[in-house]
């Protein structure tokens, strides 16, 4: 079981890049790649927050949780 | 110039020319300026005392044997104590020369062992050549951590690794000279057969040996657990 990252889909959905959305929300490219590609293993709650406000959505559009096989 | 002396002189420059190749290691320890600097100055010197000391033995010694007319000087390590009338004694005190050896020599007669004996040479080399190429070992890997301290970057998963070969290295090194005690005093039994005296084993060190030990292993888990904690950091948007 894990949780896995919807950022790329809802990036598609709000036609933003990484770059661009790095930079409004303050982190680096590289962690966003992290985050994006779902190699992250924790979230601060600022960089959820961040996100939620420029993408307009909830934790839930982002983030979800899967059964492993 | 008699040959001893081209030994001796040829000891000295091989061992001068050693030093100037780890001088560089050397001198980079003391480029970090800190702590961990001065320690790997520390390891740095060491490792080229042994190196240049090994050198040294074995051309001195080695080159002797084969080139000079001199009684070899008996190789010989004394895990014994001999005891007579309650007081030990070890076996370098009888072949040293002090007053109180020299009575116990009237008294035990002749208890010098003159020459090579093959036994303990071969004992000695292969016992010697292990400890060497472990501390070896031991050093490089410590120089390593040493320089990632230094340099502020002490959790990596090479330091875990250095850590943990250091103290299996170290356990290696506290058996080899074990066995290498028990080896030389199984022979040695057979060899001093000294009517009315009782020959007495020095005892091996445990405890304090593998408590080091112990503790050396204890930082490579350290090591590994600061690793994953900073893999987790470094992961976290």
């Amino acid at each position: 079981m894990k949780i896995v990252s919807n950022l790329d889909r809802i990036m598609l959905e709000r036609k933003i890049s990484l770059t661009e959305l790095a930079d409004k929300i303050g982190i680096t490219l590289a962690n966003l790649s992290i985050l994006k590609t779902n190699k992250a293993r924790a979230v601060r709650f600022s960089t959820l927050a961040a996100l939620c406000r420029e993408l307009q959505c909830q934790p839930g559009d982002l983030l979800e949780y899967v059964e492993e096989d | 110039m008699t040959i001893f002396e081209i030994l001796v002189l040829l000891s000295a420059l091989c061992v001068l020319i050693y030093g100037a190749l780890r001088l560089r290691n050397i001198l980079e320890g003391v480029k970090l300026g800190t702590v961990s600097g001065a320690l790997i100055v520390v390891v740095g010197f060491t490792r080229y005392m042994i190196y240049a000391g090994v050198l040294a033995i074995f051309l001195f010694f080695t080159l002797s044997l084969i080139f000079t007319d001199a009684p070899p000087p008996p190789l010989l390590q004394h895990p014994f104590k001999i005891q007579i009338s309650n007081v030990a004694y070890s076996i370098s005190d009888i072949q040293g020369g002090t007053s109180e050896v020299a009575l116990l020599r009237d008294l035990t007669g002749n208890v010098n062992i003159v020459g090579i004996d093959w036994v303990i040479l071969t004992i000695c080399l292969i016992a010697f050549s292990i400890i060497v190429v472990l501390l070896h070992w031991i050093l490089s890997y410590a120089e390593q951590v040493l320089r990632s301290v230094g340099l502020r970057k002490p959790f990596t998963a090479e330091n875990t690794f250095y850590t943990k070969k250091i103290a299996l290295f170290m356990l290696c090194l506290w058996l080899t000279y074990s066995l290498y005690q028990v080896a030389m005093s199984i022979y040695l039994q057979s060899k001093l057969q000294l009517e009315g005296v009782e020959l007495e084993m020095i005892s091996i060190s445990i405890v304090g040996s593998l408590f080091v030990i112990g503790l050396v292993y204890l930082l490579s888990e350290v090591f590994r657990v600061g690793y994953e904690l900073q893999q987790d950091q470094s992961y976290t948007v």
